[in-house]
């Protein structure tokens, strides 16, 4: 089923969420802007299935910095700097995702867009990771 | 990426040719000599001349392991009693060969420990630091205790090979009577098959040093070589290289022991420095621990992103991106983050696991959410919020609103334990001149100490910090925090105040001069 950004989804809905589906129309609209799947539900959803599956939130920050420092070019010829220790550490499904985003990059424009979706997820993360239950002492 | 300087191979000098093949150029393991001095020297030159003595031998007035020197915290005495048990010379025969050699006096023996009254007798007789080796020669059958004496004709060196084998492989019970024979046979096989074998004698003393070497001292030849290959921009300056050995001999035997698992578990020589650097960084080993088990595995390009926060690597006109000021008035407190970052990868780990250390926005301090690194933000304004509290400098302000911020030495002293270094400002003109200012970064850069520096527009205008990092061929590489760019000037821009760099400052108007702490 195609991920319709434009209702609400619930927590078990987002964890549930076929996460390659949220590149369907790229990464970016008509408009330019980030598409509505991926800025609402997908930024949402890739946190909390990437921090289900044990992902960390500084390895997401690590990704995020270097999506941002990535140029057209180097995500071209060093794709795995995006990837590198998701794979490497057993998050390969997670990994996946952003390879299937990377394939829709076309222009500086659309990495551009695709570093912030990361930003996001990360930021997204940190603060679900800081608001989970703590146990009692 | 600028290419790597080749690693050495730690392996001994004995290995460039195999002796039967080498006829004319002088054989390392073919010292010139008598035959009797030659039974020292050619170990010596088997298993790495002078620097293996220097292996060998603990302190250097000390000829024996003495019980002093046994507790010296990276030497293992029960290393050498190994030995000596392993070839029949346990500790009740060195002593009775001691007495022997001091001339059978023994009546001191009953009132003095007998470990020290060898320790000083024997004192009196060392001749330098051949002493350690020689006993180490004679426990394994290879001394000669008139070594220094004897005058017989020198062998010739096809003789003195076969000879070094023989005894090298009888005195390690690898020989055989008839190991001439052996010798004789690879000799007259193919010249691969003479180089298959030298490479295996060969091969067998490299670990059999690199044995010796690690139980008597923490930081190994094959250590410093490790080290050697990877002081190179990006991972290690000569100056953090060189904190390494001190930071390793520090270490309780325990952190110690738990260390030597961690470097085991590297996967890279490069992983290894990174390990090694967080260490001498003033890192616990349990944080050690944790950060190697973060890196175990990674790409050298992985590892060289996330454990910077600059890229020296940069060429002559070229611009690399780094770490940036996310307010209008931080350079200091980016300037300090740089310093510290470059000298700890587990602090600039943690800058980059909370995102892009080379993006700012203009408004950082109005909407604090549009930070691209909160927490990289957060602590440069903290530090202009406690100079600004304290009377001593400006709170931030957003970069669409750049001004004066704070002189950051005193915080920059704060993290002597990561640096190993303080800092003193000197303004040019008043407290030290150009010509000394520009000694002063060449003296440190070429040190691999980076220096902070004050650029600005005028004399005495301290505008801004920028941080230098590298000089070479009289040009100096410069990290400008404001526009999170790395450039090269020359050392005519510094001296004509035409730096123009990307902050559009021209002129060096102070230097932080460093002093390498006590540690």
């Amino acid at each position: 089923m195609p991920i319709d950004p434009f209702r609400d989804y619930t927590l078990q809905e987002q964890r549930d969420l076929d996460l390659l589906q949220l590149f369907d129309n790229g990464i970016r609209g008509d408009d330019g802007r980030m598409t509505p799947e991926l800025q609402g539900v997908g930024t949402v959803a890739m946190a909390i299935q990437a921090l289900d599956h044990g992902v960390t939130v500084d390895m997401l920050g690590r990704i995020a910095y270097a999506a941002d420092k990535a140029t057209l070019d180097s995500i071209r010829k060093y794709p795995e700097d995006l990837t590198e220790e998701l794979d490497k550490r057993g998050h390969g499904n997670i990994a996946d995702v952003i390879r299937v985003g990377m394939s829709h990059i076309h222009t500086q424009e659309d990495g551009k867009a695709f570093a912030r979706w990361l930003s996001l997820v990360h930021q997204m993360a940190k603060r679900r990771a800081a608001d989970a239950p703590k146990d009692e002492p | 990426m600028r290419e790597k300087a080749q690693s050495p191979k730690p392996r001994l000098n004995t290995t460039t040719k195999p002796p039967q093949t080498d006829t004319t150029a002088p054989s390392p393991l073919m010292p010139q000599g008598s035959p009797t001095t030659f039974s020292v020297i050619r170990l010596q030159g088997l298993i790495g001349n002078q620097a293996v003595q220097r292996m060998l031998m603990p302190a250097p007035a000390a000829p024996k392991i003495t019980p002093q020197a046994a507790q010296h915290p990276v030497v293992n005495r029960g290393f050498f009693d190994d030995i000596l048990d392993a070839v029949g010379l346990g500790e009740e025969e060195e002593e009775e060969e001691e007495v022997e050699e001091t001339g059978g006096d023994t009546s001191d023996h009953e009132d003095t420990p007998a470990s020290d009254e060898v320790s000083d007798e024997a004192e009196e007789e060392a001749e330098g630091s051949d002493s350690v080796f020689d006993d180490i020669l004679d426990a394994v059958g290879l001394g000669d205790s008139d070594s220094e004496e004897d005058s017989e004709p020198a062998e010739s060196e096809e003789e003195q090979s076969s000879s070094i084998i023989d005894d090298i492989l009888d005195a390690f019970g690898l020989g055989d009577s008839d190991s001439d024979d052996i010798y004789e046979e690879a000799e007259d096989e193919s010249e691969e098959e003479g180089q298959s074998l030298w490479d295996t004698i060969t091969d067998f003393f490299d670990e059999l040093v690199t044995d010796i070497e690690g139980a008597l001292f923490r930081w190994t030849r094959v250590d410093k070589a490790k080290i050697d290959a990877q002081t190179v921009p990006n991972v290690l300056t000569s100056f953090q290289a060189g904190r390494i050995e001190g930071a390793v001999n520090r270490l309780d035997e325990d952190s110690y022991d738990r260390l030597r698992i961690i470097l085991d578990n590297a996967n890279s020589e490069m992983e290894f420095a990174f390990i090694c650097k967080a260490l001498s960084a003033g890192h616990t080993i349990d944080e050690v621990e944790e950060f190697a088990d973060t890196i175990n595995g990674m790409s050298e390009r992985w590892l060289v992103q996330n454990l910077s926060v600059v890229d020296e690597t940069t060429e002559e006109g070229e611009t690399g991106r780094g770490i940036q000021q996310q307010f209008g008035n931080s350079c200091g407190p980016t300037s300090l983050q740089l310093i510290h970052a470059q000298a700890d990868p587990i602090y600039a780990l943690r800058l980059h696991s909370a995102g892009p250390v080379d993006a700012a926005v203009d408004d950082a301090k109005t909407n604090p959410e549009n930070s691209p690194n909160s927490e990289m933000a957060d602590e440069q304004n903290a530090i202009l919020q406690s100079h600004a509290d304290a009377g001593t400098g400006n709170a931030a302000t957003d970069r669409s609103n750049p001004t004066g911020g704070a002189w950051v030495e005193s915080d920059m002293n704060e993290l002597v334990g990561a640096t190993g270094l303080t800092f003193e400002t000197k303004i040019i003109g008043t407290a030290i001149t150009l010509n000394e200012a520009i000694d002063v970064l060449k003296t440190n850069l070429t040190r691999g100490i980076h220096v902070p520096i004050v650029v600005g527009g005028s004399v005495g205008d301290t505008a801004h910090y920028v941080v230098a990092l590298n000089w070479a061929q009289s040009r100096i590489q410069i990290h400008d925090v404001w526009a999170g760019e790395t450039v090269w000037r020359t050392e005519d821009d510094l001296r004509n105040s035409t730096l123009n760099l990307p902050s559009n400052h021209i002129m060096l108007t102070a230097v932080d001069v460093p002093t390498e702490a006590d540690e």
